[in-house]
């Protein structure tokens, strides 16, 4: 049962927390623990009251678009820094709605180049917020 | 508070802020009509655009977004039959049918007047209450913050979840990510697994981010695939509608609903974790029950569209009662406000107003504003709206996407902010798709501090003393400590005994 698993994680999590706190002074950690023996306590009701999930799928949780979305968020956050923020945003947005529509490049280009016009001036020029330029822009 | 009131009102009257007023008003209202747009959503993305201005013009756009936003979810409900936010799911039950008859232009109208005239009136109650529940907050001492910590936690996870235990798990765990950086009592690291951007802890807006923005933004993606084009609209045939204002004879008939709905809307929101979806319900059940015609609610009267979106406005400013007194936000996007106010190193509650009385009465001015703004918007450009809904999901889900990672960038520059960002939202997808909310997650992580504080500071000053019997001394901490009880109590008494009514539908 779901709700059962998702209790053994939170005892999971519980017991590397509470290992964790052996690292530092007691008296600093005696909040966090106080917190940690709630948690127990919570996961192990949880355990035993379980509430039935008919429609749970782990396939419906993680379908391909969420992950080919998440990836190339994650993909974008690695890259800029490195090459430039501008650049960057630029090419992941085309690529990001190329990937979800392969209709209309030409409007993703429009769409691309006035996101980062308005980003530039809004946080550049009016905020005063300045983005990593790395090895393009 | 003349003096700070005067102040408050030069600040307002500048054009600058008029406009801030008007731009946060209309994208708040554009925000709210997208389904799948939540206001915390819309709010927290925002943010980061108020770091660079003066705090007072930071939280006029705040306030001004989230009182659009409140109302933008009425006119999908009315015009699409698909609320934009989930506040605005009560509004759908009159507003649509209302639409269906031929009468979009009178649903619009009491939507657009109905919220006016709620927000108006939440303000004023903010307004006249919460200077002198500040002051009452004078009398805390570190064991009554210690418990407001818990019994903001405990109602929150009652309240607005469909499971008590797992929104209890889901505040722990925002508590025990508060713990994280620099101990308050020694200045010791803890659990920063050598990262030394941890030492001063998980930074509350990136994550607040992430958990509002990232799982909205996959959903988003999904919908695309499966029902874009339920939300396809007809331009052509919204252009003809005509708004306008209600007659004076048609404001004496509804005048009832209004103040009552108004008044419900104010208390729900001011009970942390209720949110707008819970006031609209009430509201408009109340008004259904108190009706001589219960049995045309339903079928497009304008009595239910008024008591349902009256409500969810009056609620956003009830919601920032407990935020700007005690430090306690009321909902979600209150404590995106809140973390507005503290990255601009102002401190809610009772210091608010003695030291920064001039931005707090700002703030609830510009709220008056932001409704003034709402009315003349909504009357004049409510169906021209509905045009946001046509964007593709796939090009909305992008620019949200990378406004959250300049957001988190944007507030110090540092890269590592973008990847709590994202860690956090995946957690919070992942966690939401489980079950759990994510409004206890981050009400865990700004109490925590509070908490721990406070924790500390009843050891130090109860010497040795029986912790409890030391609590239950002091008639404050009595009465948190009840208030805490039966917000636990009472919706496990119900989940036993079966009793409880389903309170499905989440606050955020």
């Amino acid at each position: 049962m779901l709700d059962r698993k998702i209790a053994l994680i939170s005892v999971g999590f519980f017991a590397a927390f509470y290992a964790a706190t052996f690292r530092y002074p007691p008296e600093t950690v005696s909040f966090p623990r106080f917190l940690l023996w709630i948690f127990l306590v919570l996961s192990v009701i949880l355990f035993i009251f379980p509430k039935k999930h008919p429609d749970y799928s782990f396939k419906a949780i993680l379908p391909k678009e969420k992950v080919t979305a998440a990836l190339l968020l994650i993909g974008y956050t690695v890259i800029f820094p490195k090459l430039g923020f501008f650049v960057t945003t630029f090419c992941f947005s085309i690529i990001y709605m190329w990937a979800f529509n392969k209709k209309d490049l030409k409007k993703y280009v429009m769409i691309a180049a006035v996101y980062i016009l308005i980003v530039y001036f809004v946080f550049q020029k009016w905020l005063y917020v300045w983005f990593p330029e790395g090895l393009l822009m | 508070m003349s003096i700070n009131f005067m102040e408050a009102l030069k600040n307002i009257l500048t054009i600058s802020n008029i406009l801030l007023a008007a731009g946060g008003t209309f994208m708040g209202i554009i925000f709210g009509a997208l389904p799948g747009f939540t206001a915390a959503m819309g709010v927290a993305v925002l943010l980061p655009v108020t770091f660079g201005m003066p705090p007072a013009s930071g939280l006029i756009l705040l306030g001004a977004l989230f009182g659009g936003a409140m109302y933008g979810g009425a006119i999908s409900a009315i015009l699409v039959n698909t609320p934009g936010t989930p506040s605005a799911a009560a509004t759908t039950l009159d507003g649509h049918p209302m639409a269906a008859k031929g009468e979009a232009g009178k649903a619009l109208r009491e939507a657009v007047f109905a919220s006016f005239l709620g927000g108006i009136f939440g303000v004023t109650v903010l307004l006249l209450f919460a200077p002198p529940l500040a002051r009452i907050s004078l009398m805390f001492g570190p064991p009554e913050y210690f418990l407001l910590a818990i019994f903001g936690l405990t109602i929150i996870a009652s309240i607005s979840e469909k499971s008590l235990i797992k929104g209890l798990l889901a505040g722990l765990l925002g508590l025990l990510i508060s713990t994280i950086g620099m101990d308050p009592l020694l200045g010791t690291p803890r659990f920063t697994m050598g990262v030394v951007n941890l030492t001063d802890g998980v930074k509350l807006v990136p994550a607040m981010i992430g958990l509002f923005s990232i799982p909205e933004t996959l959903n988003m993606i999904s919908s695309y695939f499966n029902d874009d084009s339920v939300n396809l609209v007809n331009m052509k045939e919204f252009r003809k509608i005509k708004i306008g204002f209600p007659s004076l004879s048609h404001i004496k008939r509804h005048a009832l609903i209004y103040i009552k709905s108004s008044m419900i809307g104010t208390y729900v929101g001011m009970l942390p974790g209720a949110g707008g979806s819970i006031a609209s319900f009430m509201a408009y059940n109340e008004a259904r029950r108190s009706s001589k015609h219960p049995e045309k609610f339903g079928t497009g009267i304008s009595e239910g569209v008024a008591a349902a979106e009256s409500a969810n406005n009056a609620m956003a400013s009830g919601a920032l009662i407990p935020m700007l007194t005690l430090g306690v936000p009321g909902d979600s996007v209150a404590a995106i406000i809140m973390g507005g106010l503290m990255v601009h190193g102002l401190e809610p509650g009772a210091q608010l107003f003695a030291r920064n009385g001039d931005i707090a009465y700002t703030f609830i001015l510009a709220l008056y504003l932001a409704n003034i703004m709402m009315l003349l918007c909504g009357t004049y450009l409510a169906p021209y709206f509905t045009i946001a809904t046509n964007t593709p999901k796939h090009i909305l889900s992008v620019c949200v996407m990378m406004l959250t990672v300049i957001g988190s960038y944007a507030l110090r520059g540092n890269i590592f902010d973008v990847y709590v960002m994202i860690t956090f939202g995946f957690i919070g997808y992942i966690l939401k798709c489980h079950g759990f909310s994510v409004i206890p997650i981050v009400l865990g992580i700004i109490l925590g501090p509070i908490a721990e504080k406070g924790l500390n500071g009843t050891l130090l000053i109860s010497r040795g003393e029986n912790l409890l019997l030391f609590l239950l001394s002091r008639p404050i901490s009595l009465i948190l400590i009840t208030l805490t009880l039966v917000s636990v109590g009472v919706p496990l008494y119900r989940t036993i005994t079966g009793k409880g009514k389903k309170v499905a539908e989440s606050t955020e």
